[in-house]
């Protein structure tokens, strides 16, 4: 197979010593730049492949301002190699990457490579070629032109890159540049020889002369003025470049600062994932098992209320409507409070002192063997609080692509509104071991998000890729207003919603249990709905009763748990042992397994609506409702077998 | 510094396989944790900065587990001393010493 190279980089990166190394031709390589002021080639027969190699003039950047820059860009615009090799100078790889950076606006093939990687370890710089590599999408050989590092693994690459199917590697502009390009773009579509109408676009933004006197021989009625965005882009794509050396190039012998000290560990290649769990396992363990005391008391206190309103006001529809709709229906709910406040106290402990972000970071490696990235894991993240918050901060991903999964995933993570629901069930089934059921549900649910997020990939988005970069910010012990603040803010909307929505949907099911029979619920309007929903989930079985609860949660998941106390009209002691009845321990399990992934509630619906549209609220809620089902099938069946 | 890490490794091991049986997910907390005071020890010897980064952080999280398990306790009115317990109080407050102290060493 013959394979087209160019090799392109800035001037004095030692490109042509490479292009040596690589072609064993003798060129002359002179101590200034604009030496080679003509196209050079060469051949190298490697593995069965013929690669033929051009060395190209040296160039800072696309925007030319040289006879040499104009031949070397013209090369790449016109001739479409098959890989292109920028190579940059180890010292000065900011330059370098910036040229990377308009080499993959032109979607090709490419590798980066990182010469004179001999004279920077001499001055004590490493360079982290897999952290470069993931921020930029790309292959990183690291070479020494010199020595001959590198320059076997180059020819691998080069091989490699070329059979494979990478898809191209976009990097992202800020919003307002983004939507001149789209705005732009739809100018040159017809251009002639041209292939890559967003390089066009980009360049017509910055100002290139010979771009923007094609673009104006076409039309003069363009909207945007042609080089009205040349500063943003270069700030932006210098900033871009400033993450990315920060996160790949390391001082050997650098004096470390606390946060450094603590991200060492922390965000380790090998224990951070495992350590984030732990201490996931450690903040849920408080809220689910050190604060359940106080929840068992406001438990105690809503059953003495009902059992006074009855006494008080005997059996009536009053009576009924107070005590068996309002309070039970709210007070099953509210028992779960201090569940909560612990929750966000905690979750807020994590986010103020600084290491949700870490969290994120150290998830992006296993995000990023399935193609996503540690910016969706934020907002998942975000998720264990609720999920409405959590699709609204799908804002601040950039990449159109990421952002649809995001949302579509999100809703996947467990929110606050199921703990109750999950915690009566572990309670009720698994008394001995409730902390490591609900934390096994937490660990399926992003498992679960995870898992969509790159079916969604696969399926709708062809598995192309983004970029992800993450600023860290440094620690700092968390303040009590702060958390106060935090735990409030975010417990106040559970509260907010029990006084409401929870309140009404409390009191429209209590009316459709009470009539038409209210000594019989199994013969009221709510069974009903509930019956003629209960064959889709008898696979599971799943009764009436069950999948009254599940249609009825689809307005707040916290009502699953009013509704079964309506149903049972009772407070948690009893309603222990009717749902005892009403499930087995492994029914109990996908039970709640089905409630982690079926249909997001409204709130969360309306959401998803006002960031992306109509068609993507029903997509949620079929896709959910069949993933959640075939989730909770697969913890049966697996159940079955093993038990 | 790294006769320091191989102390508390061991002393962390010993509290894993003392608790293992009662407190499954407690003591898996506690052997991943017990790997920060491992990979300490397997630093170059020439960069003490990042062996005193792995005494600091594992000593805080071998404190905050400490005090999430008495509280845990105390919430359940079921206060334990026996071995295990007073071996993970004991690695809470030493962490807890040593973080302070280290830290003091970074910039």
């Amino acid at each position: 197979m013959t394979i087209r190279v160019a090799l392109c980089g800035n001037p004095n990166v030692g490109k042509t010593s490479l292009f040596n190394a690589l072609t064993g031709m003798r060129q002359y390589v002179a101590n200034w730049p604009g030496v080679t002021v003509e196209v050079k080639e060469g051949v190298r027969n490697w593995k069965d492949h013929h690669l033929i190699i051009t060395d190209l003039p040296g160039m800072y950047g696309m925007l030319v301002t040289s006879m040499d820059e104009k031949i070397a860009r013209d090369f790449l615009l016109y001739n479409n190699p098959d890989v292109v090799v920028v190579v940059a100078d180890a010292l000065s790889l900011e330059q370098g990457l910036y040229l990377l950076l308009e080499v993959l606006e032109l979607e090709t093939k490419a590798i980066l490579v990182v010469n004179a990687i001999d004279e920077a370890k001499k001055k004590g710089l490493i360079v982290d070629k897999r952290e470069l590599s993931k921020h930029l999408k790309v292959p990183v050989v690291l070479t020494s032109a010199i020595t001959g590092e590198g320059v076997e693994e180059l020819l691998d690459t080069i091989i490699s890159t070329a059979s494979s199917t990478q898809t191209k590697v976009i990097f992202n502009f800020s919003d307002e540049v983004e939507r001149a390009i789209f705005q732009m773009q739809k100018f040159i579509e017809d251009f002639p020889r041209i292939s890559t109408s967003r390089w066009f676009t980009i360049k017509y933004l910055e100002g290139d002369p010979e771009i923007v006197e094609r673009f104006s021989q076409r039309t003069s009625n363009l909207p945007i003025k042609a080089g009205s965005l040349k500063s943003k882009i270069a700030r932006e794509r210098y900033d871009h470049i400033q993450l990315i050396v920060k996160e790949s190039i390391a001082s050997a012998s650098k004096e470390l600062s606390l946060s450094e000290a603590i991200d060492h560990v922390l965000t380790h290649k090998f224990i951070g994932i495992p350590v984030f769990l732990a201490l996931m396992y450690l903040a849920l363990n408080f809220a689910f098992e050190t604060v359940q005391p106080l929840s068992d008391l406001l438990e105690s206190l809503f059953s003495h209320v009902v059992t006074s309103i009855k006494t008080n006001l005997g059996e009536n529809l009053i009576s009924s409507m107070l005590a068996d709709g309002v309070v039970t229906g709210v007070g099953t709910v509210l028992t779960f409070v201090p569940n909560i406040f612990a929750l966000f106290l905690l979750l807020g402990i994590m986010e103020d002192s600084g290491y949700l972000p870490r969290a994120a970071f150290v998830m992006d490696r296993i995000m990023y063997t399935l193609k996503l990235s540690g910016r969706s894991f934020m907002s998942f993240l975000l998720g264990f609080g609720c999920s409405v918050p959590a699709v609204l901060s799908t804002r601040g991903v950039s990449d159109p692509r990421e952002r649809i999964i995001s949302v579509l995933s999100v809703p996947f993570v467990s929110c606050s509104a199921r703990l109750p629901v999950y915690l009566l069930i572990a309670s009720i089934f698994f008394p001995k071991n409730r902390g490591f059921v609900v934390f096994s549900v937490y660990f399926f649910s992003m498992m679960a998000a995870m898992v969509s997020s790159l079916i969604l990939n696969r399926l709708i988005f062809k598995g192309q890729r983004g970029f992800f970069i993450l600023e860290l910010p440094r620690y700092r012990l968390p303040t009590i207003k702060n958390l106060a603040i935090y735990t409030w803010l975010r417990g106040k909307h559970f509260l907010v919603k029990a006084g409401t929505i929870i309140f009404v949907a409390s009191l429209v099911l209590w009316v459709l249990m009470y009539f038409p029979n209210p000594n019989d619920v199994s013969q009221s309007f709510a069974a009903q709905i509930g019956r003629s929903m209960s064959f889709v989930l008898k696979p599971l079985n799943f009764d009436w009763r069950a999948s009254t609860a599940l249609f009825f949660g689809i307005t707040a998941k916290e009502i699953i748990v009013s509704t079964f106390g309506m149903l049972f009209k009772t407070q948690e002691e009893t309603l222990a042992k009717h749902l005892s009845q009403l499930f087995d321990p492994l029914t109990a399990y996908s039970f709640i397994i089905f409630v982690m992934a079926y249909i997001p509630c409204l709130a969360t619906l309306a959401s998803i609506r006002s960031e992306i549209g109509t068609k993507y609220v029903l997509i949620t809620i079929f896709y959910s409702f069949f993933f959640a089902y075939a989730v909770a099938f697969l913890v049966k069946f697996i159940g079955g077998v093993l038990l | 510094m790294r006769f320091l890490l191989l102390l508390e490794w061991i002393a962390s091991l010993l509290l894993f396989l003392l608790s293992v049986k009662q407190e499954t997910l407690l003591s898996i907390c506690v052997l991943i944790f017990s790997f920060i005071y491992l990979l300490g020890l397997l630093e170059s010897k020439n960069d003490p900065q990042r062996i005193r980064a792995h005494i600091m952080v594992g000593g805080v999280l071998f404190f905050i587990t400490a005090v999430m398990t008495l509280l845990n306790d105390l919430s359940k009115l079921n206060l334990q001393f026996n071995l295990p317990r007073n071996l993970l109080i004991f690695l809470g407050l030493i962490g807890l010493i040593q973080a302070n102290v280290v830290r003091k060493s970074f910039k």
